[in-house]
């Protein structure tokens, strides 16, 4: 059971996340200022904390910045009504481990505490395999039961993303962030037509499909029973 | 120039009255010597008369009349005058004739007759009037050409001066016209009537761009306040979709409503984004980067978008093009052109992507073969929530180029719209030009009705 907690001043904003956490079965804790949210961060172990940009008496960036000096590392998603791309670059520099922007789906934010509850080891990876699919990082190749995807190289990096988020909900913002590179979300079905045709080679009839698509959330890889 | 023709023929009236006032006035003066001469000869004794002549010949220096006395016959009695001028009328009028022994030279002249029958003729050279009125000329003639000169050149300096004043003033109208409310007139402080004029023209500016802003800060805040109550509304619509009962028959109620929802939204986020853009100015995300990698990753990025719907994308996208900007803006710029282009590209249609023009002014030209933009839309199109008719039936925030504008006006890029015959060509003239709109060249496929530009804000 993963414990989260939430440093959010904002009632209602609060409430919705609190029971949405709830739902998915998380055990969560509550602090609506800055001092506070620090002492239960310092005293309780948690394993994600989501922290609002802008809270009372202390700033969350300043919040975060102190964990990190008291070698809390516990990962923490930062919370922002500021849509400033700076903004976002300042949060992840003072040790947010990703920045979600006020107002978000409930959907994007249970996927990205996913994400950062099961982030993948720092090792050195060369080789990828999961059920009947395998990854060569190094050659950039990847096959399904031996066979060659053939993947030109945008889909060949949105496979790799989902092998390494396997059995999470990916959402089309992380995509358009961590494949592409964007630093903004546009209003474009891009994520829908390059999924679309790495799950047709992916995937040819008759096979189990590996990748499934979310309603209202986005995509998830997994391997099939 | 017509102020220097007016000036120089004000000058030529003012010379010919001086002149004839001159001329007239040395005319009398001859006249009144010559009748008074003729009147004090008379009036003297009769057998003195011949005496008084001749003294009067030898008289030096010599007297600047001449004067016959002649017989009843008209034969000469004494004097400098051989004969009679003819017709000279004897009732003291001064004529103007010629005197034979003077060479036929024209003298005034005026003659009496005594009562002994004797004729007495006096008459005065016109030489010393004539030579007045050649040094008047003369001194015409060399004041004139400077004169004529000076106000020439005076006149075409104010002339061009003027001239250039009201071609910036009537760019800066232009720009105000095109929609540029932070451009204002040249005005000098404490000039001329027209400075005053543009003054005045400049308060009622200000006075409209604060009205303008204020309806566009109402606008955002509006925006950015329904955001979070729509995103709860979200939310919950999207609980009782996943809750119990969610294969009942309001589940296809709950998808549309989440799907409105999600447009709404979009629309706010593309606004605030805008406004963002706008507002901030900031700078500091600037720059050097390579325009081209831009490019070519947005058409490698849309080409399976495009293949999807069976529109051909080709890029043309030749060398290295560095610019100075933000990346993230440009990137998401042309992301908005192309997704645009292949959009409204009907199915077997062609998007072709170029970067052209060359290092020092490159331009991003993304042409298709859509419906096109009509030119009285075109400047529209970039205003907010514009949509063309035509794309009616599309998805879409109605945004898209308004956002494009907004990234180029920060740039001081230029952007322009026209026709690719069937189909609609954008060109983002990538480098800084303190013109509004299109460069020359666009203006002039502007009035070919090819291409209309739009105005940047400062």
């Amino acid at each position: 059971m993963s414990r989260v907690l939430l440093i959010e001043d904002d009632r209602e904003t609060a409430t919705e996340i609190l029971t949405e956490l709830g739902r998915k079965g998380y055990v969560t804790g509550h602090a609506d200022t800055g001092p506070a949210g620090l002492e239960r961060a310092r005293a309780e172990r948690w394993d994600v904390l989501i922290v609002d940009r802008m809270l009372p008496e202390q700033d969350g960036l300043a919040v975060i910045r102190c964990l990190r000096e008291a070698s809390v590392r516990t990962p923490a998603l930062i919370l922002s009504a500021l849509g400033a791309i700076d903004d976002r670059v300042r949060g992840l520099r003072a040790g947010g481990d990703d920045y979600l922007i006020k107002p978000f789906a409930l959907a994007e934010l249970s996927a990205r505490l996913e994400a950062l509850l099961r982030r993948p080891g720092d090792g050195e990876r060369t080789h990828l395999r999961l059920g009947p699919l395998e990854l060569d990082l190094i050659r950039r190749k990847a096959w399904r039961g031996g066979r060659n995807l053939e993947l030109l190289p945008r889909e060949f990096q949105l496979l790799d993303y989902m092998m390494q988020h396997e059995g999470q909900v990916v959402t089309r913002g992380m995509l358009l962030e961590e494949v592409w590179n964007y630093r903004f979300i546009p209003k474009t079905n891009l994520v829908d037509v390059h999924m679309g045709r790495l799950r047709r080679k992916l995937d040819p009839s008759g096979e189990p499909p590996l990748i499934t698509s979310v309603r209202g959330a986005g995509f998830m890889l997994r391997a099939p029973a | 120039m017509a102020v220097a023709g007016l000036f120089a023929t004000s000058s030529l009236l003012l010379f010919a009255v001086m002149f004839w006032l001159a001329d007239a006035g040395m005319l009398r003066t001859v006249d009144r010597s010559v009748l008074e001469q003729l009147v004090l000869l008379s009036e003297r004794p009769p057998d003195l008369l011949p005496f008084m002549i001749a003294s009067r010949m030898d008289h030096r220096p010599r007297v600047i009349t001449s004067v016959g006395l002649f017989d009843p016959d008209g034969r000469l009695v004494v004097g400098d005058i051989a004969t009679i001028p003819r017709p000279l009328r004897l009732d003291k009028t001064v004529q103007t004739l010629a005197i034979p022994d003077a060479g036929g030279e024209a003298q005034r002249v005026a003659g009496l007759r005594l009562h002994d029958g004797r004729i007495l003729v006096v008459a005065r050279s016109l030489r010393n009037v004539l030579e007045v009125r050649a040094s008047l000329l003369r001194a015409f003639v060399l004041g004139l050409i400077p004169t004529v000169l000076i106000s020439l050149l005076a006149g075409t300096l104010v002339g061009l001066r003027t001239q250039r004043r009201l071609a910036r003033l009537h760019r800066s109208a232009e720009r105000i016209i095109a929609g540029d409310l932070a451009e204002r007139l040249p005005a000098r402080p404490a000039g001329d009537e027209l400075d005053q004029t543009a003054v005045i023209v400049n308060a009622i500016l200000d006075r409209l761009q604060e009205l303008v802003a204020a309806l566009q800060g109402a606008g955002e805040n509006i925006a950015h306040d329904l955001r979070t109550p729509l995103t709860w509304v979200r939310a919950r619509l999207e609980r009782a979709r996943n809750g119990p009962g969610r294969q009942g028959p309001v589940r296809p109620l709950l998808d549309q409503s989440i799907g409105g929802i999600d447009q709404a939204l979009a629309i706010i986020a593309a606004l605030l984004r805008i406004a963002e853009i706008e507002h901030v100015r900031r700078h500091a995300g600037f720059a050097e980067f390579d325009l081209a990698e831009v490019v070519r990753e947005m058409a490698e990025a849309y080409r399976p978008v495009a293949e999807e719907k069976d529109v051909m994308l080709e890029a043309d996208v030749p060398h290295a093009v560095r610019i100075s900007g933000d990346r993230d803006l440009m990137l998401e710029a042309v992301m908005n052109l192309v997704d645009n282009a292949v959009k409204f590209t009907p199915r077997g249609g062609r998007v072709v992507v170029a970067l052209c023009g060359g290092i020092a002014r490159p331009v991003v030209r993304i042409a298709d073969t859509g419906p096109g933009i009509p030119p009285e839309e075109r400047r529209m199109v970039l205003r907010r929530f514009y949509r063309s008719d035509k794309s009616r039936g599309s998805v879409g925030t109605g945004l898209g180029l308004s956002l494009v504008a907004a990234v180029a006006r920060l740039h001081h890029f230029s952007l322009c719209l026209g026709n690719n015959e069937p189909g609609c060509v954008v060109e983002l003239h990538c480098w800084e030009q303190a013109e509004t709109g299109c460069d020359r060249s666009d203006a002039d496929r502007d009035t070919a009705g090819r291409f209309s530009s739009f105005p940047r804000k400062k």
